[in-house]
């Protein structure tokens, strides 16, 4: 159990969300489905921000500055709509090559199904059709990528 | 033979239409235009009638021929049956012919088949997405139904594994007449599952329903002797009893329970509906606990010879926030089903309602999410229905940052301020290489004061290891 403001004094085992759309639609399925399967003492946080924000934000993470192989606990959820795609694209392969550890989700919106692999190419792990799918993905996501502290070493 | 009404009718109000219309029949050739068609293209009509109207053919130089050939649907309509167009005949030097959208139907497939082209706006070419989802799931549900029309209780519709193998659980135990044992939580809707599946495995059998936790071994033999006293009456008659809450049922009314089957030798099938699979593998001493109002209740606990009787055959269902992915499709069944009972006019969810239903985490599982669509139909004022139309429990729930819910300990402010002075005051020194008058000046103090809050935390040090923010658990901070 962690004390109040203790990450003042200690480090962080906050799994950052990221969370880059237009509303609020998937921010919201962030912060309810973030917490599945995420162990003690892992903690979620979901954080709406802008695209461009979000390198400087990773860069910032005291895990950033040691470098892979570590991993950043953070995630990326982008909303990628057909007017939004094509910027934010930019971004995601800027964060892939500089920050390959951090997960990129992806939620897609009237996206056509042919430009999904053209996505997943650029860096996007998973592809998330609805908020709901999101719930089994941030399951696996957490079990698989944040088993235990030692990991941020 | 049966004939059609007189046609001059329809004739009279498609001339007094200004959408152009006009007929091609079978053998391509234009047979009817309407006023509005003579003058959107500034012709006599008249002249056009009995000119081919065929995507393709080769066409003469004549311009009405020309003119004829550009009201041709397009390739492939036979097949289609219906087709749109954007259609901008050529007109002349003096008159521009603007184009317009023409939606083209084929009527009829044999020899006598004719080809209607309307001209106008058509919306539908841009399939509403909101129209479009709500198909898909529709889909989805229709297959669902398909399958499982048999077992067609809606709370079994889905898509996660947990649904999918709750269904083949149903589905077992729908064609055989065992002990079964129902395992869910509270609002899952087990009971109508049990009932149903009772229908299917023994049509027509008794069935006798009592509420475990109110039981007592004189009471379950008052509220189910009918269907004792049947089967005590006829060696062949058999009988059900479904038990509900059974894990809150006293230990001596389920050991009573357990003697009346093994008495009529499995002709008396239990149907228990227990909270918490766990159950099933736990059989100690009883114990109580205190409820909200100080009442004294027993601890949920099976019997371990009821516990072997359901063990042949359990159904669990697992709640709704953890299967997310089936709440699309069971919110639209429910929906579909308090529309088609009257109950309203809404008849599809909008995707922002999907949304809201998706992160609320449902407490009471689907009989709230029941009562939140009839809710939501009733309060709908036209066929889409919004977050605004459901229960307001449900249309303001925003999902908590888990960053304001941790769990927190008591700590001391004076120690958590001397700690972070000091952590400030070694990052000063270590900037500074050691020199304890630079660090003063990087943190703004005097270099006395600086070497007082050294020297206190060196003796402290001396005295004592340094101390842990307090814990809740006294042990804890004295080992720390």
């Amino acid at each position: 159990m962690r004390t109040i403001a203790s990450e003042l004094l200690e480090p962080s085992n906050d799994v950052t969300w990221l969370v880059c759309e237009r509303d609020s639609r998937w921010a919201d399925a962030a912060r309810r489905f973030s917490p599945e399967g995420l162990i003690d003492p892992w903690i979620p946080v979901v954080i709406s921000c802008e695209a461009a924000d979000i390198p400087n934000r990773i860069a910032r993470h005291r895990m950033a500055k040691l470098g892979p192989p570590r991993r950043i606990p953070m995630i990326v959820l982008w909303e990628l709509t057909p007017k939004s795609i094509a910027g934010q694209c930019r971004v995601i392969t800027q964060l892939r090559l500089a920050f390959p550890t951090v997960i990129q989700l992806a939620g897609l919106t009237r996206i056509p199904g042919s430009m999904w692999t053209a996505i997943s190419e650029l860096g996007v792990s998973i592809m998330l059709p609805d908020p709901e799918a999101l719930q089994n993905v941030a399951r696996t996501v957490n079990q698989r990528a944040f088993l235990a502290p030692a990991c941020l070493g | 033979m049966t004939a059609g009404t007189k046609i001059r009718n329809l004739m009279r109000l498609l001339d007094a239409s200004d959408a152009p219309v006009w007929a091609i029949d079978n053998a391509g050739k234009l047979v009817y235009l309407s006023a509005a068609t003579a003058r959107w293209l500034g012709v006599d009509v008249e002249r056009l009638l009995q000119r081919r109207a065929v995507a393709g053919s080769p066409v003469s130089n004549d311009p009405l021929n020309l003119l004829a050939a550009t009201l041709s649907p397009p390739p492939g309509l036979k097949q289609r049956g219906t087709a749109s167009l954007r259609v901008q005949p050529a007109g002349d030097a003096k008159h521009r012919i603007e184009p317009i959208d023409v939606r083209f139907v084929r009527i009829g497939s044999d020899e006598s088949g004719l080809t209607i082209a309307i001209g106008g706006r058509f919306s539908d070419r841009a399939a509403d997405e909101e129209i479009a989802d709500a198909a898909i799931v529709r889909q989805q549900l229709d297959a669902w139904r398909k399958r499982h029309a048999s077992i067609a209780t809606v709370a079994t519709a889905g898509v996660s594994s947990s649904a999918k193998r709750m269904r083949a659980r149903i589905q077992v135990a729908a064609t055989v007449r065992t002990h079964i044992g129902f395992f869910g939580p509270p609002g899952c809707s087990y009971e109508s599952i049990a009932q149903r599946i009772h229908q299917q495995s023994a049509p027509r059998e008794a069935i006798a329903i009592v509420d475990g936790p109110l039981m007592d071994p004189e009471l379950l033999d008052a509220s189910i002797v009918p269907a004792v006293n049947q089967l005590a009456n006829s060696a062949d008659a058999k009988a059900t009893v479904l038990v509900r809450g059974l894990d809150e049922m006293p230990l001596d009314a389920q050991r009573h329970l357990v003697q009346l089957i093994g008495t009529f030798n499995d002709r008396l099938r239990l149907l228990g509906l227990c909270r918490d699979h766990a159950m099933l593998h736990t059989s100690a001493d009883i114990d109580t606990h205190e409820d909200a109002i100080g009442v004294k209740r027993p601890e949920r606990q099976l019997d371990a010879a009821i516990a072997d009787l359901l063990a042949s055959l359990t159904v669990t269902i697992e709640p709704l926030a953890t299967r997310v992915e089936d709440i699309p499709l069971l919110a639209a069944a429910l929906v579909d089903a308090h529309h088609a009972a009257g109950d309203g006019v809404g008849e599809r969810l909008s995707r922002a309602a999907i949304d809201a239903l998706v992160i609320y985490p449902w407490p009471n599982n689907f009989e709230e999410l029941d009562a939140a669509m009839r809710h939501a139909v009733r309060s709908a004022t036209r066929d889409s229905i919004g977050p605004e139309n459901f229960p307001l429990a449900i249309r303001s729930f925003r999902p908590g940052d888990t960053l304001s819910q941790r769990k927190v300990q008591s700590v001391s402010l004076d120690e958590m301020l001397e700690a972070f002075e000091l952590k400030m005051i070694k990052s000063a020194v270590d900037a500074s290489d050691g020199n304890r008058a630079a660090a003063a000046r990087l943190l703004g103090i005097t270099r006395s004061r600086l070497l007082r809050r050294i020297d206190a935390v060196d003796s402290d040090s001396t005295k004592s290891p340094p101390r842990p923010p307090k814990s809740s658990s006294p042990s804890q901070g004295e080992d720390a």
